[in-house]
C-alpha cells in the first residue's frame, strides 16, 4: 500500500508566525532535531545499499521529507536561540550584540547550531563544517577554543561543549538559558 | 554514517559480534527460564529480569549495527532497517505529540501537521516490514 504524504501542510507549517519562542523549547527541538537526523542516516544508509530496488523511489521520497523538516527545525532552532548569523560578512548576531567572525569560524558555528545535541570528533568537524579533511586535530582544536574564547564575549562562552574522548557540540540549551529576541 | 565508518570486513565483524552478543543472552534467558520452571526458584526472577532489559538492549545494538554496516543481502537487515526506522518515527511522533499538548493553538496545529506526515511514514514502514518479514519466510 503506498501511502502518501501531503506536501501542503508542510508549506503552510514553515510560513506560520513563531508566536511561541520560548526557552523551554530549545531542547525539546534540539531532540526533535536529533532524532530526524537519525532517521535520515538510517534512511541514507539503506538507500545508499539498496541501487535498483523496488522500494528505492519511495524511500528517497521518506529522505527529502525528513530533510526538508530537518531544515525547517534547524532554522527554528536558531530562531529560537536568538543566534543570527550573517553569512556575508561572517557577523554573529545575539542578544542584541554583534561579533565579527573569521569565515572559518562562521562555518563552524553554523554547522554546529545546525546540528545541536551532537557530539563530532576534529575529523567529522574538518570534514563536515570546512570540507577540508586535511586539517589536524590541533588545528580543529585551536579553532574550536578561540571560537570558544570570543563566543565568551557576547555570553556564549559556554555554548560549544566539550565531550571528551567524542568531540564538540552545541548545548541545546544556548546561554544559559537566555535568548536574545 | 559518514567517512569514519570502518571498512567492511570490520563492519560484517561487528554485527556478527552484536549478534553473538544476542544470541548467547537469549540462550542465558532460556537457561535461566527452565531452571525457574523446574525449580521455582523465587531468587531467578530478578535475574531474568535484568537478562530481559539486557536483551532488549543487545537486539537495538544489533539492529543499528546491522543497519548501519550489514548487507541488505542478510535475511535480517530489512526488517531491523524498517523496525529501526518505525522506532524512531514513533518515538518522535510521541514527543511531537506530547510538546503540543500544552501549547498554543497554532503551535498544536504545526505540531499535529508534523506528527500526521509522520504516522503515514510508520503506516508505510510497517507495511514494508510486513512484507520483507512474509518474503524472508517464504
Amino acid at each position: 500500500m503506498e501511502a502518501r504524504i501531503p506536501r501542503e501542510p508542510a508549506q503552510t507549517w514553515s510560513q506560520l508566525p513563531g508566536e511561541d519562542l520560548t526557552t523551554s523549547a530549545l531542547p525539546e527541538v534540539a531532540g526533535w532535531i536529533s532524532i530526524y537526523e537519525e532517521m535520515g542516516a538510517v534512511l541514507r544508509s539503506v538507500i545508499s545499499r539498496t541501487d535498483g530496488s523496488a522500494d528505492m523511489d519511495g524511500l528517497r521520497r521518506n529522505l527529502q521529507w525528513i530533510e526538508e523538516r530537518l531544515g525547517v527545525w534547524r532554522d527554528r532552532h536558531a530562531a529560537l536561540a536568538g543566534v543570527a548569523i550573517d553569512r556575508k560578512d561572517h557577523t554573529l548576531i545575539y542578544g542584541g550584540k554583534s561579533l565579527r567572525l573569521t569565515r572559518r569560524e562562521a562555518d563552524l558555528l553554523d554547522f554546529l547550531l545546525r546540528h545541536p545535541r551532537t557530539s563530532f570528533t576534529s575529523k567529522q568537524l574538518a570534514t563536515l563544517a570546512w570540507q577540508n579533511s586535511r586539517l589536524s586535530d590541533a588545528q580543529v582544536r585551536t579553532y574550536i577554543m578561540r571560537l570558544r574564547g570570543r563566543l565568551r564575549d557576547i555570553g556564549l562562552g559556554e555554548s560549544i561543549t566539550v565531550v571528551r574522548n567524542r568531540g564538540y557540540g552545541m548545548a541545546a540549551n544556548l546561554g544559559g538559558g537566555k535568548t536574545g529576541s | 554514517m559518514s567517512e569514519l565508518e570502518p571498512d567492511k570486513r570490520v563492519g560484517e565483524q561487528l554485527v556478527s559480534a552484536r549478534l553473538q552478543v544476542l544470541q548467547s543472552k537469549r540462550l542465558l534467558m532460556a537457561s535461566n527460564q527452565r531452571r525457574q520452571q523446574r525449580r521455582g526458584t523465587e531468587g531467578l526472577a530478578e535475574r531474568i529480569e535484568k537478562l530481559r532489559k539486557e536483551i532488549e538492549h543487545a537486539q537495538l545494538a544489533y539492529r543499528v549495527a546491522l543497519v548501519r554496516w550489514g548487507s541488505p543481502a542478510m535475511s535480517d537487515y530489512w526488517p531491523a532497517a524498517y523496525s529501526r526506522l518505525i522506532d524512531l518515527a514513533d518515538h518522535l511522533a510521541l514527543r511531537l505529540k506530547s510538546a503540543a499538548r500544552g501549547g498554543s493553538v497554532s503551535r498544536r496545529y504545526e505540531l499535529s501537521v508534523e506528527v500526521e506526515v509522520l504516522e503515514l511514514l510508520i503506516q508505510q514502514w510497517r507495511e514494508s516490514l510486513r512484507l520483507t518479514i512474509v518474503k524472508a519466510s517464504a
